[in-house]
């Protein structure tokens, strides 16, 4: 399983084969990210909705979604959670894990919320 | 995560009221305006991840309730809207003449086709507003306890489309739906996605107060009801226009596409009601109808061995209550007037012809006995098949036509004798016409005719008879053939009921060795030879139905008394003990008779050769009066009527009686007839049946069976009571019965006089304390 969650790790680096760009993050701290649909559609519903065929929008033939009110670092690390299954909230400081956890709750991770919840106390 | 609420970057909890309902209203326009243009199908130009997260901030600011009300409003504005624009325009033209001005319910189709994108529409757009409201649906429906959004999109569209107040559109889909319907119903072909869509939209609406769905409670009972109408109607015009078979495929073709209709575009739910709906209205309510209806019902399908017919009244009628009773009572009642008529020319012949169906091979009887049993034989096989290829071998039909044979079979109250004839002739003739298996075969369909049989003692009591006969006579067609039948008669009623027949068979056995023993014996012997050959069968009295003890009289000619006596002294010498009866009645005797033409061997009985010899003495033309024949003789008067009938009015006629006539009586003469000439040189002669004696036979052989059962009664009692040692008189009862009931229906009377036989011989006593009640004295 950690092999499996270490390439899928690299996936998420390198973005082979993506077919949409997240842009999350406003201003300074935007920052695109190059991710696969089949991925955060099956690891999320949010995702799953927001792909489907009634949403999404492409640009220059990929799929593009923005995110500005996450930020993109906290953005990473929901990828990387989605991505492999695994999260390390210990290198987290308060106000990224309260941020973390915010974006959580908006796209309706439910697991990793009630995780940080438990984490905080 | 409330308690520890801090500073949240751009969700940061509003810090003015007025700010706070600024902020909602703007978010709310827009979101409004979003949900309008999602009914514009205008879906493209929206931003999913904005009005996600507009609505996520109107939850998460408590504005939850303020949302939720907000898009209740919009949608039902626009189905409002849709009412009026799209709706309203497309109703059929008014209810009633629409199917007159529009005979293909044109009209009612394009008004469903209409209502079929009103609702595709309405479920589209709803997918997508709950994907936008997806935080409203999991946070705030739930803790509100309102409908998910998409929900209540589905409830909106009941209230302002499906049942709306302010158009009668409900009226009209209900009625373009059953009309749709009932056009299908007269083969006119609807487009049935257009309905089913309807049926399928009112499936999934879900009605308020019932909970059960729209369908369900505004579609299903008016469809139910006009079903039964229609099928009422239509049950009264197919019954007067068709004849059965007719109408049952009709009412088959109906229940076949009301099936189909549930299927294709219906709810399962409905099938068992509309089903049930045709078959009352066409199969219950038409049952006895149909079933009687003149030259096409079930009695003509019967005559005629429509089997088809039958069977698709079978299915047909299985599906109703008391569909497969009237028919079964119907068939029975059929069957018992066929036995009652095949019973009634059998009674009619028999006294016709003057002759009587007794035991023996008397041409009439048997002949007429039969006939009787290939008649019911027949129909037994008629039935069978009907069971067999129409009704599925249907046990409790099987139970039924049992029961109807039974009754007319036992109805004949010689019906026991018929049968033991009926295998008597097969087993006598048998091989003559028919191969081995045929006979085989007959035999096995008679034995399901002697199940039938209440009196078997009585059927025992003339099988005896019967089979003593073809032992004696030689006239069984085989060994093989005979102990075939007993071991079916064993199967049918155990190894009790067969030993006395069996042990005829040994008697036969036995008495061929010993009579090989006594051809050795005389060779051997120092005695005068007899001059000539005689066979001796020696039987048990006990085993053969012959009245052993009192041996009819006859005085034999002075060589065979002779030539007996010889065998006595040889028998007894071996098995001390026994006593040996002589039945002249029942031997035969090969004879050479000279007449003018040439010599003739005639194969008469005993008492034919004791009268023949006694014209041995007697010179040409001379002859004797039936007087001297019966003072010589000394036979018994009524054999000696039906010999001398036999040897003088039959086809051989070896003696010629003066006067000529068919009867016997007293003061006749006899002469031998010199001139006597016959193709053949054998020659059998026949004894005659005699009517009159006949009749006493019967009596007597219903005297000996009422003596029988007087003893198996008296046997069943002691056996019970001896196991039992008290019992109550009507458990008594009961038990005998129940023991007796495989061999005869013992009658309560019958059964309370032997218990008090048996009291009086002290193998029972009352019970001193209650006298209903029976102790056994060992």
């Amino acid at each position: 399983l950690t092999d499996l969650s270490s390439d899928f790790a690299k996936l998420l680096i390198n973005g082979d084969n993506h077919d949409v760009i997240i842009e999350a993050g406003e201003g300074e701290n935007r920052r695109e990210f190059r991710v696969h649909s089949l991925i955060l559609c099956t690891r999320s519903t949010y995702f799953r909705t927001t792909l489907s065929k009634n949403w999404l929008r492409k640009e220059k033939g990929v799929i593009a979604f923005k995110k500005p009110n996450i930020l993109s670092n906290i953005f990473e690390i929901l990828l990387k959670y989605l991505y492999t299954g695994l999260i390390d909230l210990d290198i987290l400081q308060g106000t990224d894990l309260l941020r973390l956890l915010v974006a959580t709750e908006e796209l309706d991770l439910q697991k990793l919320n009630a995780h940080i919840q438990t984490h905080m106390i | 995560m409330s308690s520890r609420k801090q500073p949240k970057g751009k969700i940061r909890p509003p810090k003015k009221p007025n700010s706070a309902d600024a902020q909602f209203n703007d978010n709310w326009d827009r979101l409004a305006q979003a949900i309008r243009e999602i009914h514009k199908k205008n879906a493209s130009i929206l931003s999913f991840e904005e009005l996600y997260r507009n609505a996520y901030n109107m939850v998460l600011h408590k504005n939850g309730d303020k949302l939720y009300n907000g898009v209740r409003e919009v949608i039902t504005q626009h189905l409002e809207e849709v009412a009026v624009s799209q709706v309203v325009p497309a109703f059929p033209l008014s209810g009633a003449s629409s199917s007159q001005t529009n005979p293909n319910g044109a009209g009612g189709a394009n008004f469903l086709k209409v209502l079929k994108t009103v609702w595709e529409d309405h479920t589209t757009c709803m997918l997508m507003i709950r994907d936008i409201l997806m935080y409203m649906d999991r946070v705030y429906a739930k803790t509100a306890n309102v409908p998910l959004v998409y929900d209540l999109g589905l409830d909106l569209f009941r209230d302002t489309i499906v049942r709306s107040q302010n158009y009668p559109i409900q009226n009209h889909l209900l009625e373009v739906l059953l009309q749709q319907i009932k056009l299908e119903r007269e083969n006119e072909i609807i487009d049935r996605t257009n309905v089913k869509a309807s049926i399928d939209m009112l499936l999934e609406l879900t009605d308020a107060s019932t909970k059960d769905t729209v369908y369900a409670t505004d579609f299903e009972n008016k469809f139910l009801e006009t079903s039964s109408e229609y099928y009422r109607v239509e049950g009264q015009m197919l019954v007067g226009e068709y004849d059965a078979p007719e109408y049952m495929k009709k009412v088959d073709k109906r229940l076949n596409e009301e099936e189909q209709r549930v299927r294709h575009y219906l709810s399962q739910t409905t099938e068992p009601k509309i089903r049930n709906i045709v078959e009352e209205e066409l199969i219950s309510k038409h049952l006895k109808t149909v079933i009687e209806m003149e030259n096409s019902g079930l009695i003509p399908m019967l005559r005629n061995e429509k089997m088809d017919d039958l069977g698709r009244m079978y299915k047909l009628f299985g599906r109703v209550v008391k569909g497969h009773d009237e028919m079964k009572s119907a068939i029975s009642d059929y069957i018992r007037e066929l036995g009652k008529a095949i019973n009634e020319t059998v009674t009619s012949n028999t006294t016709a012809e003057g002759g009587n169906a007794a035991s023996g091979d008397k041409q009439t009887g048997a002949t007429v006995a039969v006939r009787w049993v290939q008649e019911v034989l027949d129909l037994k096989d008629k039935f069978d098949k009907v069971q067999n290829l129409a009704l599925s071998n249907d046990k409790a039909f099987q139970t039924s036509f049992n029961e109807a044979f039974e009754y007319f079979i036992n109805k004949n109250s010689k019906s026991p004798e018929f049968i033991s004839l009926f295998i008597d002739d097969n087993l006598k003739k048998g091989l003559k016409g028919k191969t081995e298996e045929e006979v085989d075969s007959v035999l096995d369909k008679t034995i399901t005719l002697f199940r039938f049989i209440g009196e078997k003692d009585v059927f025992e009591r003339y099988y005896k008879q019967h089979l003593a006969k073809r032992l004696l006579l030689g006239r069984s067609v085989s060994d093989d053939a005979e102990r075939g039948m007993i071991g079916k008669l064993k199967v049918e009623c155990g190894y009790q009921f067969t030993t006395k027949l069996e042990g005829m068979f040994n008697d036969m056995r036995i008495s061929s060795d010993t009579m090989t023993d006594f051809k050795e014996y005389l060779d051997k012997s120092v005695l005068e030879k007899p001059k000539l050959d005689l066979s001796v069968t020696v039987l048990t009295s006990t085993f053969w139905p012959m009245n052993l003890s009192a041996s009819p009289r006859c005085n034999l000619p002075p060589e065979l008394t002779k030539a007996c006596g010889t065998f006595q002294n040889f028998y007894l010498g071996r098995h001390s003990g026994r006593r040996l009866t002589w039945q002249s009645n029942m031997g035969t005797a090969d004879i050479r008779g000279s007449f003018k033409a040439r010599k003739h061997e005639l194969n008469v009985s005993t008492y034919q050769m004791v009268i023949l010899l006694m014209f041995n003495d007697k010179q040409d033309g001379e002859s004797l009066s039936y007087e001297q024949i019966k003072g010589e003789s000394d036979i018994p008067e009524a054999d000696l009527k039906r010999n001398l009938q036999s040897l003088a009015c039959a086809k051989y006629k070896i003696l010629v009686k003066e006067p000529k006539g068919k009867e016997i009586n007293p003061g006749d003469q006899f002469n031998f007839n010199n001139d006597f000439t016959a193709p053949l040189q054998r020659i059998k002669i026949q004894t005659v049946a005699s009517k009159v004696e006949s009749e006493g036979e019967r009596k007597e052989t219903r005297e000996k069976v009422e003596e029988a059962r007087k003893h198996q009664t008296e046997a069943a009692i002691v056996r019970i009571m001896k196991d039992r040692k008290t019992m109550e008189h009507n458990l008594l009862i009961a038990e005998v019965v129940k023991q007796l009931q495989s061999r005869f229906m013992p009658n309560p009377a019958l059964i309370k006089k032997r218990i008090e036989a048996l009291i009086e011989r002290e193998y029972l006593e009352r019970a001193t304390g209650d006298r209903r009640v029976y102790n056994y004295l060992a």
